[in-house]
């Protein structure tokens, strides 16, 4: 076992509420690559931010220990100076300075002064290590999506690391430059460097990676040699393998008429040029049922909800028919016009104005529909809310507390009650029950359902499986931005939505 | 269950008490050190202060609960004026000079509005920098002279009083104060531009359409910027570079003090109107009590430094979450 470089011993990582880590322990040995694979929450990353020493040795319990060492991270610089180099999803570069400048930042050759020389020779080696065909002394802007990510990966290289974590390096790369990417992680290998990698792609795990380790709910499932893992079923079911609570209620319903048609719906890639997040999508929802989107996070489900909706509007091309008629939506204010309700998926952010109360926020998108033009008929107000606060079962002292104070299952609520206040047609709901405790959850499929009864028609964004499968009477699936498939009723479980959303561009 | 003592916070939720306690303590220090301060004719000079500040205080503070600021007021004030004078000295009839004047505060708070709310630049730098062309405008028209010559019925405006005492511009306020007061906390419009200030995109998802909210509130205040521009043009007979100097700070000062959060979301006309008033008795008190009014710049400051940590310490009593 003296071959092993890094070992992380009995990690337990807490939030509120939450295990995020339950006694991890994973070894990597020198020169090897460790594929990391598990759902989205699964706690890759809360792992990987423990690594990175963004949680402090304190604010978890277990050890980490490097060489032999036990290490005390104060600091990210305390990670990185111990020779771990963290590459992230996100590509965080200077888009105005040169590819040399981002390599060596924080750390440039010399001591006072730079030493441009070294720096530029030493990028040079670097570029030509990854067939980049490109002068030290390029402004970075210039270079395309996949260029950037491989400088991001280099910047980690330039510090001599000894391991190498990727989180999910090959987004922005084409077939291409995924090859050269493997090529050097496999020369990386040769020369003794470690590496970590982090990825839903399972072609590229299956590719490169010695051993592969599944995580689920916080928890190491397993880990076996490549060689020894059968097939992708045999991954995918240790990925999503857990018991289905039964918590989910759903009457059996026959949809009616169509009443949304999205046509051709590109929305553009919000960092990445010349990419859709959003690829040439067209979906149809009929009355009374609950359409499910799933896919992995950043599949472009959201992106979907979004575009149609009329918050994205910047690059979106769409067609929307409601009842089949064509109807332009070019911001919320139309698209709740024409009946469309919209649950996003950051409460905090986006669900609910912070220093209003229940009231107040409950009205927010009815009161233009309040009688009278100008003036709030605050009696009428009252009524309405009251309906949906009792309706909703929120626990709040009353309708005038601030909807920050409350619970984020009650908080749920609030912004379900507002849009039931507005009676829409169309119900748009992005990740119904994050963070939500299994209680609130029940209540909440238990409203969906009786409100799919009542012929709203209901398109639901989940990356909770069990929910997914069991909430919806049809699932779409996105990968990489394109709709990979539609599943029916009989054709609806975890492993199935799995394939299509792991599914090649 | 709840026991009914009084927390700190509690106290601190009463957006109005940072200028109410301060007036009240303020009011009696001064009366007690010289009671000419309760003279009738004292009283009502602090109102007719007061009333100068309300005008712009008002809309200032419908635009600070949508979240914006504007430090462009003072300049727009000094522009205003002297558009309004020069137009009629010039022959034009008085509404129409007034239309002028209305449309110059108009054009300022459409440019502060295309800077924030379309550029994105931020909003005390950019109006900072409109503040600048507009008073390097009012210098250039008037090349740094008064414009006198204004007619009667131009000085009626400003210069009437009603009862024998009080100045007419009180009543301006008191009607002002009033239709602000039932915009804020009875009218759709209200509500809206409180949500906006709490939470854009929140409100922005919930079917307001932000942009035009920011927009109308900036013209809003370019406007009243502009109409007190010709009342201190009526109050002195002439329009001057200098009506208004100053002003932007200790209007916003009034409006922060009176309980309208610096991040929008919250905001109280009673507050403001009681802020302005605070400002009025201090420079007044200054005077009464005859201390030298070079100290004046120095207490205006501290007020602010108050009115924000009144404000910081608001914020965090009620974002705990």
């Amino acid at each position: 076992m003296n071959d092993v470089i890094l070992e992380m011993r009995h990690v337990t990582k807490k939030f509120p509420g939450v295990i995020a880590l339950n006694d991890v322990s994973i070894d990597l040995r020198k020169g090897e690559i460790l594929g990391i694979v598990g759902e989205n929450g699964a706690g890759k990353s809360t792992l990987m931010k423990v690594l990175s020493g963004t949680y402090t040795s304190r604010e978890y319990e277990g050890e980490v220990w490097l060489e032999g060492k036990k290490q005390v991270f104060n600091s990210v610089a305390d990670g990185r100076s111990t020779g771990i180099a963290m590459i992230y999803q996100e590509v965080n570069a200077f888009l105005d300075s040169s590819i040399a400048e981002n390599i060596y930042v924080g750390n440039q050759p010399g001591s006072m002064f730079v030493d441009y020389k070294k720096m530029y020779d030493d990028t040079k080696k670097l570029l030509d290590m990854v067939g980049i065909e490109a002068s030290p002394k390029t402004i970075v802007r210039k270079l395309n999506s996949g260029q950037l990510q491989m400088l991001a990966i280099l910047r980690g290289m330039a510090t001599n690391p000894k391991i190498l974590v990727l989180d999910e390096p090959t987004t922005a790369l084409t077939d291409k430059e995924v090859d050269v990417l493997m090529n050097f992680l496999t020369d990386l290998k040769k020369q003794g460097v470690s590496c970590i990698y982090i990825s839903h792609k399972m072609e590229e795990i299956y590719r490169i990676c010695d051993r592969i380790t599944v995580i689920r709910d916080g928890n190491v499932i397993e880990t076996r040699e490549t060689k020894d893992w059968n097939n992708n079923d045999e991954l995918i079911q240790a990925m999503i393998g857990r018991k289905i609570e039964n918590m989910y209620v759903k009457t059996p319903r026959k949809p009616g008429d169509v009443v949304l048609e999205v046509k051709d719906l590109v929305v553009p890639h919000p960092t990445i040029r010349n990419r859709n997040i959003v690829n040439h999508v067209s979906f149809k929802l009929r009355k009374g049922e609950i359409l499910g989107i799933g896919g992995l996070v950043g599949a472009g489900r959201s992106e979907i909800l979004e575009a149609v909706f009329g918050k994205l509007t910047e690059g979106v091309s769409k067609t929307v028919l409601i009842n089949g008629k064509e109807v332009s939506i070019n911001s919320p204010k139309t698209a709740i016009a024409h009946g469309i309700g919209f649950v996003t998926e950051e409460r905090k952010l986006t669900g609910f104005v912070d220093t209003m109360s229940i009231l107040h926020n409950t009205s927010l998108p009815s009161l233009p529909y309040l009688p009278k033009k100008l003036f709030i008929d605050k009696k009428a107000e009252k009524e309405q809310v009251m309906k949906q606060f009792t309706d909703m079962r929120v626990k709040a002292p009353s309708v005038n507390s601030m909807v920050i104070n409350l619970s984020g299952g009650n908080q749920q609520k609030v912004i379900l009650g507002k849009w039931l206040m507005k009676n829409p047609d169309i119900l748009f709901i992005d990740e119904p029950t994050k963070g939500i405790d299994v209680g609130t959850k029940a209540d909440f499929y238990k409203i969906l359902d009786d409100l799919a009864n009542s012929g709203m028609s209901i398109i639901m964004v989940s990356s909770d499986m069990p929910e997914l499968v069991s909430v919806s009477d049809r699932i779409l699936v996105m990968s990489n931005g394109n709709l990979t498939g539609e599943l029916s009723a009989d054709e609806m479980n975890q492993a199935n939505v799995m394939r299509l959303a792991i599914a090649g561009d | 269950m709840k026991n009914k003592k009084v927390s700190l916070n509690d106290v601190m939720k009463v957006k109005e008490l940072g200028a109410l306690l301060p007036l009240i303590i303020l009011v009696i220090v001064a009366s007690i050190v010289n009671p000419a301060f309760l003279n009738a004719n004292n009283l009502f000079d602090i109102l007719k202060t007061t009333s100068y500040t309300t005008i712009l205080a008002v809309p200032l503070t419908m635009l600070m609960a949508s979240g914006r600021m504007d430090m462009s007021i003072a300049a727009t004030t000094a522009l205003g004026g002297i558009i309004t004078a020069m137009a009629e000295t010039n022959g034009i009839p008085l509404p129409v000079s007034i239309l002028l004047g209305i449309l110059v505060g108009a054009a300022v708070g459409t440019c502060n509005a295309i800077l924030v709310d379309y550029f994105k630049l931020p909003g005390f730098i950019a109006t900072l920098a409109v503040s600048n062309i507009v008073d390097g405008i009012s210098s250039v028209v008037t090349n740094n002279n008064p414009i006198p010559g204004i007619s009667d019925s131009f000085k009626a405006i400003a210069q009437t009083r009603l009862a024998g005492q009080v100045t007419i511009t009180v009543i301006y306020a008191l009607i002002l104060a009033a239709i602000g007061f039932i915009v804020m906390n009875r009218m759709k419009i209200g509500r809206m531009i409180l949500a906006v200030g709490g939470n854009a995109e929140a409100a922005n998802l919930a079917g307001i359409n932000v942009k035009k909210i920011h927009t109308g509130l900036f013209i809003l205040v370019g406007i009243f910027a502009s109409l007190s521009g010709v009342l201190y043009c009526s109050r002195f007979s002439s329009a001057q570079l200098t009506a208004g100097a100053g002003t932007s700070l200790t209007i916003m000062s009034s409006v922060i003090i009176g309980g309208t959060a610096m991040r929008g979301g919250s905001g109280t006309i009673v507050g403001s109107v009681l802020g302005c008033m605070l400002f009025a008795v201090i420079t007044n008190a200054l005077v009464v009590m005859g201390i030298s009014t070079n100290w004046q710049n120095v207490v205006y400051g501290l007020i602010l430094v108050i009115a924000l940590l009144i404000d910081y310490f608001r914020q965090k009593s009620t974002s705990r979450a």
